[in-house]
């Protein structure tokens, strides 16, 4: 017999009373076990009729003197707003939601409802959403959090709240609430908190971390005690204490803070221990950077009326730290480092695993509306799968917080899986593929940790694998911010146990302070390892090579990825500091996503890069038609633009990447074998890093990941894209490693055969070349740009990038073999260390004058007509850029010569792969509106021209470097609101984020700029049309491109900054005259010019469906500049949200965009 | 034309009282040590109504005798003041000097959802309720915390200040659903009470010359 009350105090609040009792109310309230309701209804109009059925039974009354009774006899109060109610409900210790009457006085109800939310206290809601249709009863999952809440006996914790927002959001972000809530609660935590199984798991870990701390365990284990690891961090002890006095470790801040008061009072107390000035020992001592020792232990000793014990060594009986008599003891373990952990008593460790199953259970259940059915066969799975290789389990059960991926793929799942339940097999895929669990990956319906936690026999240290997730991405973050660090916490990558050895699949975990080794998890032994970073190579390289090709050898099917950030590092170790760091910077400042693979291996490309991927900045884009014909064409994005133009890219790719995925049956086939016919387009973005990047940098990260897990799915076992992502702080020095990177994309093979375009920046067109050879399986193509496919893929930007300095003339040796490829591979890393110091200072140095002729040259003896079309064409590119970069446009328009630009031109039309090295001076700004002209012009060529009018801007940023997240704080402090603070900081929850970035985003993408750009190029292009589709023959083609290519070496030499405009658009030309030709020639009736909203560097060949989205794009991009730090998210939210619908539908590009508008229904709830 | 003058020299004279008088009213003053108090509580009604009385739920027999102001059909609070006058008294059984309280009723300066304008003219409507009210009973402390019923009852202490009846001690507590900003009856008496008290450091900040004594409801 439960009751659920319902009070609106004096007043009157007729929406709550009539909500309440509405149906669909009653019902969640019967099926949560309520049987009783009574309504306090004041003065309101709506008084309900009384009831009582044998199941359920209605009160209603007006006034009565005291509530008292009612509240007290309540298992639920749900109320207004009121400080009265509020205030006796909670003195009554019952869960409390509250509803904001927003009618009254400067609605006053919220700001109490809010705060008291904040310090967990209730639930609160409003009216408005109550009402609102949402297919989530928004009613529904606060009551469902309310039985949560009932099911822990603890009378201090009335509630605690969220606010809602909208529907699709609503879950995800109660779920990220409930999660913080979880794992930062204390009275949640008291339960939760101790592991069973975890502690073998734990062992494991421990055991190949550092036997001291496995003995450790096993001492206590032999006590029957179990040692709560607590995070590794300055403020371990306060944590420790924290949890151990409140059964949370979020208040270690407090306990610091009472700390240094205390001490402050009684200072000569404790002075005496301190050498040096007490008053600074204590300031030092209040940042949360600091740690504590036996001096804190004395005053938290004394402030909490509790005695310390302390295990110090294995075998050893424990030391009373204090001694100052008091009862109740805290009990704790400390290591040599300086390190404190929790000691909690088996028992405890049980209990709490069952608690937080149970917890997790109806967060599940009712919450996230999980079928019980597929909840408990989940389980069932995952512990009959743990029991086969036990280790496996384990030590995931310890480790899966350091897998990166598993809380951003729990939510992501989750919220998938709430959202519909259509959705949901879809995203546990997702989160099985993700999971990568070896034994039955597709039978896996949850994420490793949820299931950990769904597990009564497991207890899942929450908060340290949350502390454990955070701290990689601050270390994350760090390593891009400061370099130094090639190898991100989370990539994948490859190690060797000795040299020489074989190589298996790993994530890092750490990384030394020394930087000689890191720590990885190595996937077939499901230990931890500290490898030196001489035995780690990236992803998909063999063995012997440095690295830079991915070999695809492992599954054959895999395309190999090789991120900039991996070979930074190999190369690095014999780079002096000074060059990193300015190989960092370059990488930061740009993003360069290189390549996209498909592997079956997911575990091939670091994860980083997949995450990159989504963002939104994926150089090769797959078009996949669903007639099989997959068109290839690189797009060549003027590096430059990419930034505050490129926006737009990220998504229009994403969205082309996933559509491909889907057409595909087998992406695989589609694009290596050339089955067919089938082109793929690949489009090679260059990022350019917002200004903003550093600052939205962490939030990009995170999002990265979320999108990596909202791909999962979409990918699909088989498939997974890379990209890497090259950031340049440097934008000058680095402008060319961008360029390079685009050339990585893949050609057209009309006839059974890819040609790869690979876009030669000034500088590397020889090294494209060299990749392009190297990834040639199929000898069968011509040139050099032909790749058999996969391997094309592969397109190592990486080298492009560093080799391009090195201007190596690969490209001469025309279609090379494999091996070949490896030798070269091996050269460039070295001449990249050498070039790489000499890159970053002196590109400005370059001369792209020279390039320019030689390779107009080609391309005019090949085709004169063409040049002369693009050359008018050109003129009409020019002015766009006038707004974004003046300087841009100067080049381009003085033409760095007229000859420049006439060679860009006839270089365009030409269908060689060769993407134009669109090296852009960094200081430059790129015109957004200057890219937009360039991509329609592109698409003019195509046969048919179906641009749609701009579909709505989507709803997220297009810049990886999230510069045109909004910069408002109202936002950032809403994210806070979410419960980003718990843990100060040490919780990310992506998918929080992503609600409210697109929120942001919407409002703001309306306005269109760029319509003024885009009418202009298309006149123009239209006469080009006949000319290019001509039908060249594909040797024509491929002498084309061998042209481009030798031509390149030249290229190489141009100085990025004046020059490489004019390039770019001659880049855009030409793919849109490959484009053309390919379609013509092989029959792509399908491939229609969809002008890519990134401009200049689009290709025209996309689908129609494709096109509408990008056009979308268009609209927005000059709206998302003003954002710069937003972009990242987007993509993220594209993957996560949208990518099940994506994967339905035909024309996933639009598909994702017209779900994508779901954010807009957030509302900023600040 | 002399006597337009004179008026208006009367006028000015009165306003500079008038100033001089809240000056010396509003600004600092010495603090009789006393046996007891007049209290003044305006209880306001429903949620203001449970605040003020949880926060003379904890004020001691000092604080005697007790007169409650409340809005006229205001049968809720006025119970609630029973029980809760009616409680303490059973808890002090031993003692005979229980506090005595008494109940008045003047009619609501604003109803909830009232629109403001109109609530300018029903407040000066139930001023000419308090003003007589306040100087019958001629309290030593005016303790309100913020409905709308307590700025007649404030601005009219202060009128027995500004006149020289009594110097009546206004304590404004803003109710604890004020997290973030003053209400309105907040706004206009943060001014003229003599201790304003908040109940969230937020307010605090904002309001520097406030008073922040932690959640004391």
């Amino acid at each position: 017999m439960k009751r659920a009350f319902v009070t609106v105090g004096t007043t009157s609040f007729d929406e709550l009373v009539a909500r309440v009792v509405a149906n669909d109310c009653v019902q969640i309230l019967e099926s949560l076990g309520y049987n009783h309701l009574v309504l306090q209804v004041g003065r309101g109009t709506v008084v309900p009729k009384p009831f009582r059925t044998e199941s359920f039974t209605l009160d209603v009354y007006r006034y009565k003197d005291s509530l008292k009774e009612d509240l007290q006899q309540a298992d639920l109060v749900i109320s207004h707003a009121g400080a009265g109610s509020c205030l006796e409900s909670l003195e009554k210790g019952k869960p409390l939601v509250v509803v904001v009457n927003e009618k009254l006085m400067n609605n006053h109800q919220f700001e109490l409802a809010k705060q008291l939310h904040k310090e967990g206290h209730l639930f609160y809601c409003t009216c408005r959403v109550l009402s609102c249709p949402a297919p989530v009863s928004l009613l529904l999952v606060l009551l469902g959090s309310a039985k949560i809440l009932q099911q822990l006996p603890s009378a201090t914790l009335s509630c605690f709240g969220y606010l809602p927002t909208q529907a699709p959001v609503l879950v995800a972000t109660a779920y990220s609430y409930l999660h913080s809530v979880f794992s930062s609660f204390p009275p949640l935590s008291t339960f939760l908190i101790i592991p069973c199984t975890m502690q073998k798991g734990w062992k494991k870990y421990c055991g190949q971390k550092s036997l001291n701390e496995a003995s450790m365990d096993e001492y206590l284990g032999s006590l029957g005690l179990f040692r709560k690891v607590v995070a590794k961090d300055a403020s371990c002890l306060f944590r420790a204490i924290s949890e151990q006095l409140f059964h949370s470790q979020i208040h270690h801040l407090q306990i610091r803070r009472a700390c240094v008061s205390y001490m402050k009072e009684n200072q000569q107390a404790f002075e005496s221990y301190v050498e040096g000035s007490f008053e600074k020992y204590l300031e030092r001592l209040g940042d949360p950077k600091e740690s504590a020792g036996q001096l804190e232990l004395k005053a938290l000793s004394l402030i909490y009326n509790r005695d310390f014990i302390i295990y110090r060594y294995p075998g050893k009986p424990p030391t009373q730290v204090t001694d100052n008599g008091f009862e109740d003891k805290i009990i704790l373990c400390y290591s040599n480092n300086g390190h404190y952990d929790s000691v909690y008593s088996k028992e405890f460790q049980s209990t709490a695993g069952i608690c937080q199953a149970i917890l997790y259970e109806l967060l599940y259940k009712d919450v996230f509306v999980v079928d019980e059915e597929t909840l408990k066969t989940a389980v069932d799975l995952f512990r009959s799968g743990s029991r086969r290789n036990k280790h496996h389990a384990l030590t995931a059960s310890v480790e899966g917080s350091s897998d990166q991926k598993s809380s951003t793929e729990d939510r992501t799942e989750e919220a998938a899986a709430c959202s519909s339940a259509a959705s949901t097999p879809e995203g546990n895929k997702q989160g099985t593929e993700r999971q990568k669990v070896p034994e039955s990956p597709s039978k896996m319906l949850f994420p490793y940790k949820v299931l950990k936690a769904l597990d009564p026999e497991i207890y899942r240290n929450v908060e340290f694998d949350a502390w454990l997730d955070s701290r990689k991405e601050l270390q994350k973050s760090e390593c891009v911010e400061y370099g130094g660090r090639y190898y991100f916490l989370g990539d994948k990558c490859q190690v060797c146990m000795e040299s020489g050895g074989k190589y298996y699949n790993a994530h890092i975990q750490e990384i030394d302070n020394d930087k000689s080794s890191v720590v990885v998890f190595i996937e077939e032994f499901a230990e931890r390892h500290s490898i030196p970073l001489a035995h780690v190579r990236p992803v998909n390289q063999v063995a012997l090579l440095p690295s830079w090709n991915a070999i695809p050898i492992r599954n054959g099917r895999g395309y190999p990825t090789i991120t900039g950030g991996y070979f930074p590092e190999i190369v690095m170790t014999d780079m002096n500091m000074k060059q990193r760091k300015k190989m960092f910077k370059k990488f930061r400042g740009k993003e360069i996503y290189m390549t996209m693979a498909y592997s079956r291996g997911d575990p091939l490309v670091p994860s980083r890069i997949q995450h990159s991927m989504h963002y939104g900045h994926d150089p090769l884009l797959y078009y996949s038609q669903t007639a099989g014909h997959i068109l290839s064409s690189q797009h060549f994005y003027p590096q430059h633009s990419s930034q505050r133009q490129g926006r737009g890219y990220g998504m229009p790719r994403d969205s082309s990447h996933l559509i491909s995925k889907q057409n595909l049956p087998n992406p695989k086939v589609g694009f290596c074998s050339g089955s067919g016919r089938k082109c793929c387009q690949s489009y090679d973005n260059v990022s350019y890093r917002s200004r903003s990047f550093r600052r939205s940098h962490r939030q990009m990260h995170c999002m990265n990941k979320g999108c990596q897990y909202g791909f999962a799915p979409e990918n699909g076992v088989e498939e997974t894209v890379t990209f890497y992502a090259l950031e340049e702080g440097n934008e000058t020095a680095y402008s060319t490693l961008p360029n390079n990177g685009g050339p990585t994309t893949m050609v057209p093979a009309t006839s059974g055969y890819c040609v790869a375009r690979q876009g030669y920046n000034s500088c590397k067109p020889p090294l494209n070349s060299g990749d392009s050879n190297d990834h040639c399986d199929n000898g069968g193509y011509h040139g050099d740009y032909l790749y058999s496919s996969e391997q094309g893929y592969e397109t190592s930007s990486v080298y492009t990038t560093t080799v391009s300095t090195a201007n190596l003339s690969l490209q001469d040796s025309g279609p090379s073999s494999v091996p070949q490829d490896t030798v070269t591979s091996y050269n460039y890393p070295q001449k990249v260390l050498e070039n790489s110091a000499a890159i970053a200072v002196s590109w400005a140095s370059h001369v792209p004058v020279p390039v320019i002729p030689n390779c107009a040259g080609d391309n005019e003896a090949l085709r004169t007509s063409d040049i002369s079309s693009q050359n008018a064409i050109q003129p009409g590119f020019v002015p766009p850029p006038a707004q974004g970069s003046p300087a841009y446009l100067e080049p381009s328009a003085a033409g760095a010569a007229g000859a420049a630009a006439a060679a860009a031109a006839a270089a365009a039309p030409v269908a060689t792969p060769v993407a134009a090295p669109l090296p852009l001076p960094p200081p430059l700004p790129p015109p957004p509106p200057a890219t937009l002209e360039a991509g329609d012009a592109s698409g003019f060529p195509l046969p048919p021209p179906p641009p749609p009018p701009p579909p709505p801007p989507p709803p997220y940023s297009y810049d990886p470097s999230g510069s045109d997240l909004p910069q408002d704080t109202k936002v950032l402090q809403y994210y806070f609101n979410l419960g980003l603070q718990c843990y100060h900081h040490n919780y990310w929850h992506p998918m929080v984020y992503m609600p409210h970035v697109q929120q942001q985003l919407q409002p703001q993408p309306q306005p269109q700029p760029q319509p003024q750009p885009q009418p202009q190029p298309q006149p123009q292009p239209q006469p080009q049309q006949p000319q290019q589709q001509q039908p060249p023959p594909q040797q024509q083609q491929q002498q084309q491109e061998q042209v481009h290519g030798e031509s390149y070496p030249d290229c190489t030499e141009q100085p990025l900054v004046d020059q490489s405009a004019p390039q770019v658009y001659s880049d855009v030309v030409r793919e849109d005259g490959t484009q053309a030709d390919v379609s013509t020639n092989d029959t792509f009736p399908i491939a229609d010019a969809v002008p890519l909203p990134h401009g200049a560097v689009y290709y025209p060949v996309m689908t129609d469906p494709y096109g509408s989205p990008l056009l979308g794009f268009d609209s927005y991009v000059p709206v998302a500049s003003d954002y710069s730090s937003i972009a990242m998210w987007h993509p993220v939210n594209a993957a996560c949200g949208a990518s099940a619908q994506i994967h339905g539908a035909m024309n996933p590009g639009p598909i994702g965009y017209m779900l994508l508008p779901n954010s807009p229904h957030y509302t900023p709830q600040n | 034309m002399l006597s337009i003058l004179i008026l208006a020299a009367t006028a000015a004279g009165l306003v500079i009282l008038l100033f001089q008088r809240l000056w010396t009213v509003l600004g600092p003053h010495h603090v009789t040590p006393r046996e007891s108090l007049r209290l003044l509580i305006v209880a306001g009604s429903g949620g203001h109504t449970t605040e003020i009385l949880r926060l003379v739920g904890s004020l001691s027999n000092a604080y005697s005798p007790r007169h409650y102001v409340i809005a006229e059909s205001d049968e809720m609070s006025a119970k609630k003041i029973h029980s809760l006058e009616e409680l303490s008294r059973a808890q002090n059984d031993s003692t005979t000097e229980y506090p005595k309280y008494h109940l008045h009723r003047i009619p609501r300066s604003r109803e909830v959802r009232q629109s403001w304008l109109s609530s300018v003219f029903t407040t000066f409507y139930s001023m000419w309720f308090s003003f007589p009210l306040v100087l019958r009973i001629k309290p030593d402390l005016v303790l309100c915390n913020g409905p709308g019923t307590c700025v007649p009852i404030c601005v009219s202490a202060l009128l027995l200040g500004i006149l020289g009846v009594k110097k009546v001690i206004i304590v404004y507590v803003e109710s604890i659903c004020r997290v973030e900003t003053l209400s309105l009856s907040g706004k206009i008496l943060r001014h003229l009470s003599d201790y304003f008290i908040v109940q969230w450091p937020t307010l605090k900040e904002k309001y520097p010359k406030s008073v922040y004594l932690g959640r004391i409801v």
